[in-house]
């Protein structure tokens, strides 16, 4: 396995790291894999993750670049004042521009945690050379950026996350721990929980929020029909694995079952895949996802 | 700047350099290293930033990643103490090379600040050193992030799973350490080191906890030039989950940089 520093984008300002396989025949017919930034952390990863997937599916056979969008990590900021929504997807297709230049690569599988994600799931709609995406702790990435929506939703999700956190999910004893001793705003979270939510969602089923979100049947029917894998990867913990009950309802039990869209909770991990068991089960999801679809 | 890798076949190193951009450059090389685990995490953009800054003002920058860290090759569970000596030495070298300076100046972070005066003390070629908190006693900052992934395991939503016994390396805030790395870092006092690490030093203390004055005292023992700056920077060691709120301390980054100008002018 070699490791390779890389200048690349139009103004050869983006830096990354090209891991490539020991094996280079017959790559040019395999899909790489980029790995886009998690928030503002470095292209190393939270707790060095990207490395370890990076390597993982090298060893897989597949060429892997991890890099930095510009601002984020070494990469220079921009001279332009595009916006990060637009200029991220930009330095996206520069990214597979760059692999398809030195190796002729043609199809993509792009990964991200939580800002990473969404990027990744935005860069598959529109662009087709993107045949699969794994989006770990993935939100807010499947309807437009309509303030009003978006609030809307994040609402719902945050107080839906806290009543999960507070009755269900493996994290309540601890959770109820530290309200009673008065480690947590436990008022601001009750508000959250009161103000946002409709008890029949709890236990009920979910219903998808309204015409509004539509689209988002349109997007995976759009990725559906071209052939686009999704791998949904989410923490036990975290906010975003609420979204998307949000946002899908119903729905998210047809998409799975369909094939196109795969989801994985990995139960007592939190945001950030900080305990090393967690970031076993994070690699070999991952690893194992890439085996079943041949990517 | 330039991004790249050095050293040896299977062990490179990642490294980033930055040209001196004011002319003319400065007749002295700065290495910049890095702290370990998760402070190497947060502290990534306060080193760039602190990279990009002395630059600016003609020092060649070169930055660059442990082996079993960062972008560098090898996994997290096969570090030691006595590589990342040699890697301080190797980027040193690499500093040498490509910035054709006889002097090399080391600014060292925590554990990365630590390691920086052990090589500085076996070197005659390093003219200065800035060593920002510290590791003074490895015990107790074994104990101290033992205790900080204690607090983790308390507030963040995690549950602990599994035999951690065993063949398994001891987890910290995200990162193996082996039984043998934890041992040597806790064998590490930097109160006991006898000579010279460089002519010029500024020991930098943030940390309330460790009282970097003692270090201060021993290096004038040595007859080196010690300047000290205290400029407490409350919560940057602590464990942030929330990337968004790593704070970088420009004050701090700031008075290395006018300390690296006044003592290389």
């Amino acid at each position: 396995m070699k490791e390779e520093a890389l200048l690349f984008g139009k103004t050869r300002s983006l830096v990354g790291i090209m891991t490539y396989p020991s094996e280079r025949s017959g790559m040019k017919n395999l899909p790489a894999v980029v790995i886009l930034n998690a928030g503002i952390m470095h292209r190393v990863g939270p707790n060095r993750l990207h490395v370890r997937m990076a390597r993982t599916l090298a060893a897989m056979g597949l060429p892997v670049l991890r890099f930095d969008f510009s601002g984020v990590g070494d990469s220079r900021v921009r001279k332009d004042a595009l916006p990060f929504e637009k200029s991220s997807l930009d330095e996206t297709q520069e990214a597979m521009d760059c692999i398809h230049e030195a190796m002729g690569t043609e199809k993509f599988v792009l990964m991200g945690m939580c800002s990473g994600a969404t990027i990744s799931f935005k860069m598959a709609c529109c662009d087709p050379r993107v045949k699969g995406a794994v989006l770990i702790n993935a939100r807010m990435h499947l309807h437009p950026m309509n303030d009003e929506l978006h609030a809307d939703l994040r609402n719902r999700a945050l107080a839906r996350h806290y009543w999960r956190i507070a009755l269900f999910s493996s994290f309540r004893a601890k959770n109820w721990s530290k309200a009673i001793t008065g480690k947590v705003e436990f008022w601001k979270i009750i508000s959250k929980m009161v103000t946002g939510f409709q008890i029949r969602n709890l236990f009920g089923r979910q219903r998808k929020l309204s015409s509004e979100v539509d689209h988002v049947s349109e997007s995976l029917h759009a990725l559906s029909e071209r052939g686009v894998r999704l791998l949904h990867i989410y923490s036990e913990g975290d906010e975003g694995l609420d979204y998307l009950h949000v946002i899908l309802g119903d729905e998210l039990k047809e998409w799975r079952s369909g094939g196109e869209l795969s989801m994985e909770v990995i139960q007592g991990a939190n945001h950030t895949f900080t305990l090393l068991w967690s970031q076993e089960c994070l690699l070999e999801t991952i690893s194992n996802w890439a085996q079943v679809y041949g990517v | 700047m330039e991004p790249f890798y050095f050293g040896e076949s299977g062990k490179q190193l990642f490294g980033c350099y930055h040209g001196p951009e004011a002319e003319p450059s400065r007749g002295c090389g700065v290495v910049l290293c890095y702290p370990m685990g998760h402070e190497y995490m947060q502290f990534h953009r306060a080193y760039r930033q602190l990279a990009f800054h002395l630059s600016r003002v003609g020092f060649p920058v070169l930055r660059f990643d442990f082996r079993g860290c960062g972008d560098s090759a090898g996994n997290s569970e096969e570090a030691k103490i006595h590589h990342w000596l040699a890697d301080i030495s190797g980027a040193v070298s690499e500093m040498k090379r490509r910035s054709h300076v006889a002097k090399v100046c080391l600014v060292g972070l925590r554990l990365g600040g630590t390691l920086s005066m052990m090589v500085g003390s076996e070197r005659t070629d390093i003219g200065g050193m800035v060593l920002w908190d510290p590791v003074l006693r490895g015990t107790a900052y074994v104990e101290r992030l033992r205790t900080l992934h204690q607090k983790m395991l308390r507030f963040a939503h995690v549950k602990e799973k599994g035999d951690t016994k065993g063949d398994k390396p001891c987890e910290i805030l995200g990162f193996p350490y082996t039984e043998s790395l934890l041992l040597d870092i806790e064998n590490l006092d930097l109160l006991s080191i006898e000579a010279k690490p460089a002519d010029n030093l500024l020991v930098i203390q943030s940390d309330e906890d460790t009282d970097q004055r003692q270090l201060k005292k021993s290096l004038e023992g040595m007859r080196a030039r010690v300047d000290f700056l205290h400029c407490p920077t409350p919560q940057i060691w602590t464990w942030i989950e929330d990337f968004g709120k790593v704070v970088v301390p420009y004050q701090v980054l700031q008075s290395v940089v006018s300390w690296m100008c006044e003592a290389y002018p």
